[in-house]
């Protein structure tokens, strides 16, 4: 479905962090991308803070499963590439399934520093992350529209954030079911 | 009593022969086929005493030599008890849950084998369907999802939590590809290390104690997610039991009704159900798991095929009881086998690929094995008793059954067996199979004895007329005129070797039929004419008789010698039979006796130098009896006497020349030469008595032909036991001699009978003074024998026969 002139194609990013990746937002988001013949930009931000906490001392690491330990910045550097190289995969194959375009890039730095930056000019955001979502939402909140949809396959609720909201794309999204009106935050 | 030499045979008695005016039919396409089996009625006794008793062991043998009709007999009467009786069951093998190793036999009413293997096939496919439709559907994903973020919510709540707490404290928790990790902040920025590091000490000290505080708390939070995760786990698993069972048994609803006055079936369908039950999450992996090209290949995935039924034997409900002949007998033919299937280089089986065997098809009916074959194949006799003993047929490899097989493999659960089987051999493998087998004669009780020769009389010859009559329908020949009937009877009648029986071989009938029908056809003959029965039987002796021929053109060439005219001492005519190839034919031979002074030896030379049979040997040893009984009685016997067959250059066996052994021996002893015009067969007693022996017709035709070659002069005939007599079928050219007196044939009854004939003096009776008349044969061999005693006395060899 073309919105626009080729040379205005949509654009989908999908925002990852370091966390647990929210495979229901990456499948939603690459169909949608498909179904609005977007382009699908996967963004790895390796945050910045992770290092530099790692350096101060007795800064310990608590994995999911209860085991702990210390992490020396180089190890977790490398932890880092593995996980960004396993999420571009991730995405190269969710976008294969439901053959859309996509890229993928890896940034680094604070989150609530870089990511606004990198969503300008981009017509939807999906959040792979709840962390992200929550840690986002005041300094999106004063231009952004949150758009809440469950997937019927799935179940689960990804966010999507409209930035600088088109009425006729949200029209759009609409008529194809991936939205579901939710209040406009303040 | 004086001695009156037998007179020759007429040339009436040298054959029977039919007289086509008595067969009352122009053609056989006048006779219907028999109503039962011909001549064989004491077979067929046997045969439906088996057939009508139910008992294990009351197998049958069928025995009798080959082409007498034994399978067809038995074929039929199977035939005709198995119409009689029900369908059999149909057998299944099933997935044995407790023990996959040892699929179970599912036994189910004839002909609906079929229809649940069917039902369980579909069963498979819709189970497949439904659960993949069931675990894709929006309910169930949606509950999965709520187990599953019910579990992520606990978790985020519990880091949550920390979180907060960790604001408050001026602590940032991160996300970690490998897990969390707090970072100081201070004002909603993070603080870089050489900031922290320069912050005051008691700012850093309560920051780590903080740390460490935090870091405690988020390791007793997240050390209780694992219990989080098993309880969302077990929740996901009820609910893919709930779903599984809910699906399987709608599906299976039907089946409990369709199958619930078979209770075999239904208690199948009831493990299946437990089964699914007990193992949804392989049961769901299987359902889901997208088919690959090998399982395919293999009929569809593993897991799912556990619930698959192979029907192993299948009967129709309306049929009647199976009949079944196995003409190759070997172990997994017989007993039924497990399959392999190459998959991605390694061999797999599952209960899918048991196969059955004969017993498995013949089972509740009849089977047809022939004995040799059965005995040949290795392991199969031990295998088959092993079964009729156990009552059940066991499916297990040879090697398996040998002990060799260490492999892991299945082991399916026996079937129960109850069938009748018919054996057919000749009737030396039955008499070994007794003699030397325990468990033969308690599994195979009954023997059917099958003759080879029928009775001849009226009634006898016009049904065998009708078994031509069918012959001739079953091979699509011509029919037979009443003319090819009777030397078609009269054919028998030779093959049986006796003028008063018919021969039982109606393969070799057939065989003589569909020539005759050959040469019919050639000259464009409506009906087989006897014309053609007579070149049938010449044309295929022709084929086969070079050996004959060679011999004979030996002897006329005097290659070998052979007397037919003069008298010599100490030699005579013998005849033998040769069979080559399955020709028989007669050989005349020249057999020599020379005696001189010795301690009582009689050599048989061919004995001497192992070419004699135990047979012979036995005839010649009898001669020995004969000399010491007959012949100076109260005197050792001082002679050495060697006897030998003349040109013989292979084994002999049969005492058939024993007469003439002895006829040449008492005339070296006597010194009185005997005719070699005459040749002599028959068998003796230490009596003197002339017995009957086997192929008197070839012998006297193979002299007869020696003499016709060189001209018959009149004097030349064959000396035949008196009661050989009645198995005279002589050829017709024989007859003709006969019939012009230029040619013998002379009925013995006594050694002294033939001595006469074959000296033209008296053999001598004892008169009443002990002693044999002068100048009679018996009386120079005496004689001589007392001479030679006294001899021995006077300083020859010591000892002598006994007296």
């Amino acid at each position: 479905m073309n919105l626009r002139e080729e040379s205005s194609r949509l654009r989908v990013v999908l925002t990852l962090d370091a966390g647990e990746l929210d495979r229901s937002t990456l499948d939603v988001a690459a169909n949608l991308a498909a179904r609005l013949d977007a382009e699908l930009t996967g963004i790895f931000l390796e945050d910045a803070r992770i290092l530099e906490a790692l350096a101060l001392p007795r800064t310990r690491v608590q994995s999911a499963h209860g085991a702990s330990g210390a992490w020396a910045p180089g190890e977790m550097l490398r932890a880092l590439r593995i996980h960004g190289e396993r999420l571009r995969a991730e995405l190269a194959a969710a976008a294969a399934r439901v053959q859309a375009q996509h890229t993928f890039e890896i940034l680094r730095g604070e989150p609530a520093r870089v990511l606004p930056d990198v969503w300008q000019g981009r017509d939807l955001i999906a959040l792979a992350s709840r962390t992200l979502a929550r840690e986002l939402s005041t300094p999106l909140a004063l231009r952004t529209t949150y758009a809440i949809r469950t997937d019927r396959r799935t179940g689960a609720r990804p966010v999507l954030v409209f930035c600088e909201p088109d009425p006729a794309l949200r029209e759009t999204l609409e008529r194809l079911g991936f939205l579901r009106k939710e209040p406009e935050r303040p | 009593m004086p001695e009156i030499p037998p007179a020759p045979l007429n040339a009436d008695q040298l054959a029977w022969s039919c007289n086509p005016a008595d067969l009352p039919f122009e053609t056989t396409a006048e006779l219907s086929d028999p109503d039962g089996i011909v001549g064989q009625s004491r077979a067929v006794e046997a045969l439906e005493f088996a057939i009508g008793m139910p008992r294990a062991g009351f197998n049958v043998f069928a025995l009798g030599p080959e082409g007498i009709g034994k399978r067809s007999a038995i074929r039929r009467f199977f035939g005709e008890a198995a119409r009689s009786a029900p369908p059999p069951l149909d057998w299944c093998y099933v997935n044995n849950f407790e023990e996959p190793r040892k699929p179970r036999a599912l036994a189910l009413p004839a002909g609906r084998g079929a229809g649940f293997q069917s039902d369980m096939a579909r069963f498979v496919d819709d189970l497949r369907a439904s659960l993949r439709s069931a675990f894709e559907s929006d309910e169930y994903r949606t509950r999965q999802q709520a187990a599953e973020e019910e579990f992520k919510e606990q978790r985020e709540a519990a880091v949550a939590a920390i979180e907060e707490r960790a604001e408050k404290r001026s602590l940032a928790l991160l996300r970690t590809p490998v897990g969390f990790a707090f970072a100081p902040v201070r004002n909603g920025k993070p603080i870089a290390p050489d900031e922290f590091q320069a912050l005051p000490e008691e700012e850093r000290a309560e920051f780590e104690t903080a740390l460490e505080e935090l870091q405690s708390e988020l390791q007793e939070s997240l050390e209780r997610a694992p219990i989080w995760m098993q309880q969302a786990r077990e929740k996901i698993r009820e609910l893919n039991r709930q779903t599984a069972t809910l699906v399987a048994g709608r599906l299976l609803e039907a089946l409990f009704a369709k199958y619930r006055a078979i209770n075999a079936a239904w208690d199948f369908l009831n493990q299946v159900q437990k089964d699914i039950a007990d193992n949804v999450e392989m049961v769901i992996a299987a359902a889901a798991k997208a088919d690959s090209p090998v399982e395919d290949m293999a009929d569809g995935n593993p897991l799912l095929r556990r619930y698959r039924v192979n029907l192993l034997v299948r009967n129709d409900a309306d049929a009647s009881a199976p009949v079944v002949y196995e003409d190759d007998p070997s172990y997994d033919r017989m007993f039924g086998r497990v399959d392999y299937r190459a998959e991605m280089g390694a061999l797999v089986t599952d209960l899918q690929l048991i196969r059955a065997g004969a017993l498995h098809r013949a089972n509740g009916g009849f089977l047809l094995l022939e004995a040799r074959k059965v005995l040949m194949a290795p392991l199969v006799w031990e295998g088959l008793k092993r079964a009729l003993v156990s009552g059940a047929v066991r499916i297990e490899s040879a090697a398996q059954a040998l002990g060799l097989l260490s492999t892991v493999t299945l082991e399916p659960e026996p079937i129960p067996l109850s069938v009748k089987i018919a054996l057919t051999g000749d009737r030396m493998i039955y008499y070994l199979l007794s003699a030397y087998d325990p468990e033969f004669s308690r599994l195979f009780k009954v023997a059917a004895d099958f003759s080879e020769r029928f009775d001849r009389d009226p009634e006898a010859i016009l049904l065998y007329a009708r078994l031509l009559a069918a012959i001739v329908r079953r091979e699509n020949l011509r029919p037979l005129n009443r003319e090819a009937a009777a030397r078609t009877l009269e054919q028998a009648a030779r093959l049986a070797e006796d003028s008063g029986k018919l021969s039982g071989d109606m393969q070799r009938i057939a065989d003589l039929l569909q020539e005759a029908n050959f040469h019919a056809g050639r000259d464009h003959a409506e009906t087989i004419q006897a014309v053609h029965i007579t070149r049938a039987i010449d044309a295929a002796t022709r084929r086969v008789d070079r050996i004959r021929e060679r011999l004979h053109e030996e002897t006329l060439h005097g290659t070998l010698l052979l007397s037919t005219a003069g008298e010599a001492v100490g030699q005579i005519n013998g005849l033998s039979v040769l069979s080559v190839g399955g020709f028989s034919f007669g050989r005349p031979g020249r057999i020599t006796a020379r005696v001189r002074l010795g301690a009582g030896e009689l050599i048989d030379i061919e004995r001497e130098v192992q070419l004699g049979g135990p047979l012979h040997s036995k005839g010649v040893l009898i001669l020995s009896g004969y000399l010491s009984s007959r012949y100076a009685p109260e005197t050792p016997h001082s002679l050495r006497a060697t006897i030998v067959f003349e040109q013989s250059y292979g084994g002999i066996d049969g005492d058939s020349a024993s007469s003439a052994e002895l006829y040449a021996l008492l005339s070296a002893i006597s010194r009185v030469p005997l005719k070699q015009n005459l040749a002599v067969t028959g068998s003796v007693n230490q009596q003197g008595q002339i017995q009957a022996i086997g192929g008197v017709n070839e012998k006297i035709e193979g002299f007869f032909d020696l003499c016709a070659a060189r001209g018959l002069d009149g004097l030349q005939g064959v000396l035949i036991p008196a009661s050989n007599v009645r198995h005279l079928m002589l050829h017709e050219r024989v007859r003709r001699a006969v019939a012009e007196k230029r040619f013998h044939i002379y009925p013995v009854q006594t050694i002294d009978e033939g001595l006469a004939l074959l000296t033209g003096r008296p053999a001598g009776e004892r008169g009443p003074d002990g002693k044999f008349p002068f100048e009679s044969v018996n009386r120079l061999v005496e004689d001589r024998l007392l001479d030679l005693a006294d001899k021995a006395r006077a300083g020859g060899p010591r000892g002598g026969l006994p007296a």
